[in-house]
């Protein structure tokens, strides 16, 4: 039932005083924050902090929220600004929880893919905040350029720099994993 | 620590900048026929094809979300503070806070058939009596003005019932039509 209201409508309601309306929305968004929160921190509990803030702080900001942008983008957008204050775990437990095991592939496969998508969280862990940021919207939640320009508030060749200058970051970062 | 020097060069020459962007935005190499017998470039391209791979992979996982987070946000989101006094009992007074007087409302309008989604405000209006707004997703098909007439008439039937609150006025807006199921 719920999937059928808009954001827009929650939004709404949730402006002129209705916290039902904002729970529904945080039900709907909790998943996009709370991953974002993780891959930019690297750690669970971190990640928890950030995101519970960063939807505390959302409900408080709710009457600045315009409809320049998508609800979603607003979030995005003050779930990174926590983040990038925030310092990253130094040990980072929880940076990729586990990889599901298909029933048909081969273990050692799986291991070997758990092994490098951990390493790769970790590597982007060690990516300056601003480009990490970038590329976990773009890659991670499939935002466009111009959402993660607004998302960041800076410009669109901004964004596809730190893009860019992350893929670079990870790729020569690679080989000192192995 | 610097990771990236945006201007190395393969040993053939070939800017490793300059593959990752062929990759990642599909774009055509500069010196194809160079680049399809050159090792140190195809060598390249295969590990960016694997780590592009591992990011997909990566943006594929799922992420189990802390069931706590959700009641922990609404712990600290404050809805309405004021409620409706009843009249005085000889034994001390009832109060019904708005928050509940709009969860009732809420409840009802949710339940009236073509209703998909209702939300409610509640404001004390004086000794025992609240005026509620009340907002509506509803389905595409009733008539409008018969369905706002029903959604009032079974809440100020039911909020007296179940809260002893008299409500005199509910403000009925039909602020969307709920999406189609798919």
């Amino acid at each position: 039932m719920v999937v059928q209201v808009s954001d827009r409508f929650l939004v709404a309601a949730a402006q002129a005083g209705d916290p039902h309306a904002f729970e529904v929305l945080v039900g709907r968004h909790q998943v996009a924050v709370y991953r974002v929160a993780l891959r930019m921190l690297g750690s669970g509990v971190d990640a928890e902090d950030a995101a519970q803030e960063a939807l505390v702080q959302a409900w408080r900001g709710l009457s600045t929220f315009r409809e320049e942008s998508a609800f979603s983008t607003w979030l995005y957008r003050i779930v990174t600004n926590r983040c990038l204050n925030a310092r990253v775990a130094r040990h980072p437990t929880e940076a990729l929880p586990d990889v599901l095991i298909d029933r048909d592939s081969d273990p050692a496969e799986v291991v070997a893919q758990s092994e490098r998508l951990h390493a790769l969280a970790r590597g982007m862990l060690l990516l300056p905040a601003e480009q990490r940021a970038a590329l976990i919207l773009r890659e991670l939640e499939g935002l466009s350029y111009e959402q993660i320009a607004q998302a960041l508030g800076v410009t669109v060749p901004a964004v596809k720099g730190r893009i860019h200058r992350a893929r670079l970051g990870l790729l020569k970062a690679r080989a000192t994993w192995r | 620590m610097a990771l990236t020097d945006p201007t190395e060069r393969l040993p053939c020459g070939t800017e490793l900048a300059a593959l990752i962007t062929q990759f990642a935005e599909v774009a055509p190499a500069a010196n194809p026929a160079h680049q399809a017998r050159c090792q140190y470039c195809q060598a390249s391209l295969g590990r960016i094809q694997e780590l592009l791979s591992d990011v997909r992979a990566l943006a594929d996982e799922p992420v189990r979300v802390p069931r706590r987070l959700l009641e922990e946000v609404m712990a600290r989101v404050d809805g309405p503070a004021g409620a409706v006094t009843l009249r005085d009992a000889p034994r001390g007074r009832t109060q019904v806070s708005e928050a509940v007087l709009a969860g009732v409302a809420r409840q009802i309008a949710q339940t009236m058939p073509a209703v998909a989604f209702a939300s409610a405000l509640a404001h004390a209006s004086g000794q025992g009596t609240v005026v509620l707004r009340v907002r509506l997703v509803v389905d595409y098909g009733p008539s409008l003005p018969g369905l706002a007439a029903a959604v009032r008439e079974q809440i100020v039937k039911h909020v007296r019932r179940l809260t002893g609150v008299r409500v005199t006025e509910v403000e009925v807006s039909i602020d969307d039509l709920a999406a189609p199921d798919t």
